[in-house]
């Protein structure tokens, strides 16, 4: 896959639709089938800049329930910004270059084990706090995100849990002394 | 029923702040006929108002006036300009707490005298004892309808604290219930019963949760003696040529100073901004600010030991349903030298949502990796707990004016320095040990020790003593310096105890009230 960094986007969708959408880098992490919602939108970004934002973005917070168009919010939040900011995208532009210049070639073809070690190289960085800052604010704060991991969001509108699960934890029943029984029992 | 005082009429009290002490003092002054003008710098919400969602409600409530930090606390490094988590809105930080409801223990009122001389600590023994506070405990927790008290029964206990309770049964703690809270567990004083939303700390839309917000300040105002003003940020307590307290100037919705004539000014800004308060009031009579003469105002900022400990589950435990505190294990909060610490600590249950455990589980540039990836990609296996504990006060913990900063009223903002003491060290140390513990037992995979968030307990820069140079206030709250000044919030701790401070906030607000009416009437002052 390695010729694909460089070549348009159109061309790199045309080959990705000719795999099964399930595409393993040689870095071994970015599923191709993610780009297609953000290929088809106006971009500020190249596939490659976009590729190696995600795989950080999925470096930083790795999750086995979370899958790569999960990740690509992150990305997409970042590149809506840099449509609108030529700065951030240039700053992008600039991180992603010194990731792979860490890397010692592409962070994207890079070993787990090299990347991570990059990461930690880069505490602090101006791109890596970038993406820190995007995963923690953006992709967390992100519904589809909850739903996978669990977090159930607003409760009023639902009436709240007491009568929708809220001791059904497979724990033993604490003694009623403990946790006397709710108004409604 | 609301009324309007004018801006010269000097004979009413000036309470700044409606929160914890300000709202309670506020409506027991009202309630007792005198006439009161209380000044919140942020807006009103209603539970109306109230949102289920962590980041718009932390944006729509909290304090976030420009402030700085410095000193070894991690706070500074990653939170650097948020050392607090605590509300700028009616109601203050009540909007925001958990409703842990604590009496403190009776050493802790007197701790110099029983944890003896601690290098490095500024300890002292309050000039009040827990005898002499009981009465305005009852009266506290029966205002505040705190469970487990006044026949009122405990909360039922959610997903999280049954692993916490599990937990506990397995170590052999002895103590572990659903603690004393300021929620309702059935209606009470016109207020719903807890529906178990778990967004405690968003303001609770149920209304079950006391808050001043929406109980004091409405009490205040059907007495016809009190008037709130809303976004009326003061920035200087004035005073008269013989030095007694004649008003205040504050920035009002608009922009635009205006001053409040008083007969009192009682200050409950939480503990940053009322000694920031006093120290920009300086004049060329008190040229190191108001009720300085000791030199004591902002010193021995306490902010409690705490720190958490997220586990991670073998079962699906889904502990963001109900309340966000759901218990507490009280066994580890003796004062126990052979521990190697003076003091103790409470364990309390505790749940953020999805997106701010991704800001707080590991906060700062070293929070990522896949430790941290697989906690929040499982988060519905995760339980988790705060640990409260007794810090030591350090006169080198302390609240000063950075001149080199403004404000957005164009004052210098306040700068919080703190480094921990090394017994906050050795006690933080054993509470992540015994967090851990506990969650091991209850069969957890994996657990992290997170550290402080921003911080929400804050106490002790305006501390009550019994002589005037090792403090700012008496036991009433009365400036040492200036008759008719008081300080009416957590200020004015002489130590923190390890027990949430809100019901010790709100009994000295009664307590105080009592006496301002006592020595008004006796035309004291």
């Amino acid at each position: 896959m390695k010729n694909n960094v460089n070549i348009s986007r159109r061309s790199f969708l045309q080959k990705a639709g000719k795999t099964s959408g399930f595409v393993v880098l040689a870095g071994g992490a970015v599923q191709l089938s993610s780009f297609n919602a953000w290929a088809a939108k106006k971009s500020a970004i190249d596939n490659h800049v976009a590729k190696t934002m995600l795989l950080v973005g999925k470096d930083m917070f790795p999750g086995k329930r979370f899958t790569d168009d999960l990740y690509m919010i992150a990305v997409d939040s970042l590149d809506g910004k840099a449509l609108k900011d030529e700065s951030v995208k240039s700053a992008l532009v600039k991180g992603v270059a010194e990731f792979d210049k860490a890397a010692g070639g592409k962070y994207t073809e890079a070993s787990i084990k090299k990347r991570m070690n990059v990461l930690k190289s880069m505490e602090g960085n101006n791109f890596f706090n970038t993406m820190r800052g995007e995963m923690v604010n953006v992709f967390f704060n992100n519904k589809r995100v909850w739903d996978v991991a669990g977090w159930e969001g607003a409760a009023y509108d639902k009436g709240g849990y007491y009568l929708r699960g809220f001791q059904d934890a497979d724990w033993p029943q604490p003694s009623e002394e403990a946790s006397p029984k709710g108004w409604w029992e | 029923m609301a009324k309007k005082f004018d801006l010269n009429d000097d004979t009413v009290a000036v309470v700044i702040g409606s929160g914890a002490g300000g709202g309670t003092l506020s409506n027991e002054l009202a309630q007792k006929g005198i006439n009161v003008v209380c000044l919140e710098a942020g807006k009103r919400y209603t539970t109306d108002d109230f949102v289920n969602d962590e980041w718009a409600a932390f944006l729509q409530t909290a304090w976030l006036d420009k402030r700085t930090t410095s000193g070894s606390w991690r706070v500074a490094t990653d939170f650097p300009g948020l050392p607090s988590w605590i509300v700028k809105s009616v109601g203050g930080s009540t909007l925001h707490w958990a409703g842990a409801s604590l009496r403190f223990q009776e050493h802790e009122f007197k701790v110099k005298t029983e944890y003896g001389d601690i290098a490095g600590a500024n300890l002292l023994d309050w000039p009040i004892s827990l005898k002499e506070m009981e009465p305005y405990y009852d009266k506290a927790e029966d205002k505040i309808g705190v469970t487990r008290t006044h026949g009122i029964p405990g909360l039922p206990g959610n997903n999280n604290f049954k692993v916490l309770y599990d937990g506990a049964q397995k170590m052999g703690y002895k103590d572990c219930h659903t603690g004393r809270m300021g929620i309702n567990s059935m209606p009470r004083d016109g207020r719903n019963a807890c529906l178990q939303l778990g967004f405690c700390f968003q303001g609770c839309k149920s209304g079950a949760k006391w808050s001043a917000g929406y109980t004091e300040i409405p009490k205040a105002e059907k007495t016809g003696n009190f008037e709130l003003r809303t976004q009326a940020h003061v920035i200087q307590i004035t005073h008269n040529k013989s030095g007694k307290i004649d008003g205040v100037v504050y920035v009002d919705k608009d922009g635009n100073q205006q001053k409040q004539k008083a007969r009192i000014v009682a200050v409950a800004g939480n503990s940053i901004e009322t000694p920031r308060l006093l120290l920009m009031s300086n004049t060329s009579m008190y040229p190191d600010g108001l009720s300085n003469s000791a030199g004591q105002v902002g010193k021995n900022y306490m902010r409690h030991l705490t720190a958490s400990v997220y586990a991670l589950m073998d079962k699906p435990v889904n502990m963001h349903r109900g309340t966000t505190m759901a218990g507490i294990i009280t066994d580890e909060s003796r004062n126990d030298p052979s521990r190697g610490f003076v003091g103790g600590y409470e364990m309390e249950t505790l749940s953020l949502g999805l997106p701010f455990m991704a800001a707080f589980l590991v906060p700062g540039t070293t929070g990522y990796g896949p430790k941290m990836g697989k906690f929040l990609d499982n988060y519905d296996h995760m339980a988790g707990m705060w640990i409260v504990g007794e810090d030591m006060p350090q006169e080198s913990n302390r609240v000063t004016l950075n001149t080199s900063e403004k404000d957005q009223n164009g004052m210098p903002v306040p700068n919080v320095h703190f480094d921990d003491h090394e017994n906050d060290l050795k006690m933080r140390k054993h509470a992540f040990g015994k967090g851990t513990d506990v969650y091991k037992a209850a069969g957890a995979l994996d657990v992290f020790e997170t550290p402080p968030y921003p911080s929400t307990h804050n106490l002790g820069t305006c501390r009550m003593s019994a002589k005037p140079r090792d403090g700012v206030c008496d036991k009433n709250g009365k400036s040492h310096d200036i008759a008719n000044l008081f300080i009416s919030d957590g200020s004015q701790f002489t130590t923190g105890a390890a027990e949430n401070p809100t019901l010790t906030i709100v009994s000295l607000a009664i307590r105080q009230a009592e006496h301002i009416a006592k020595e008004m009437a006796k035309g004291t002052i």
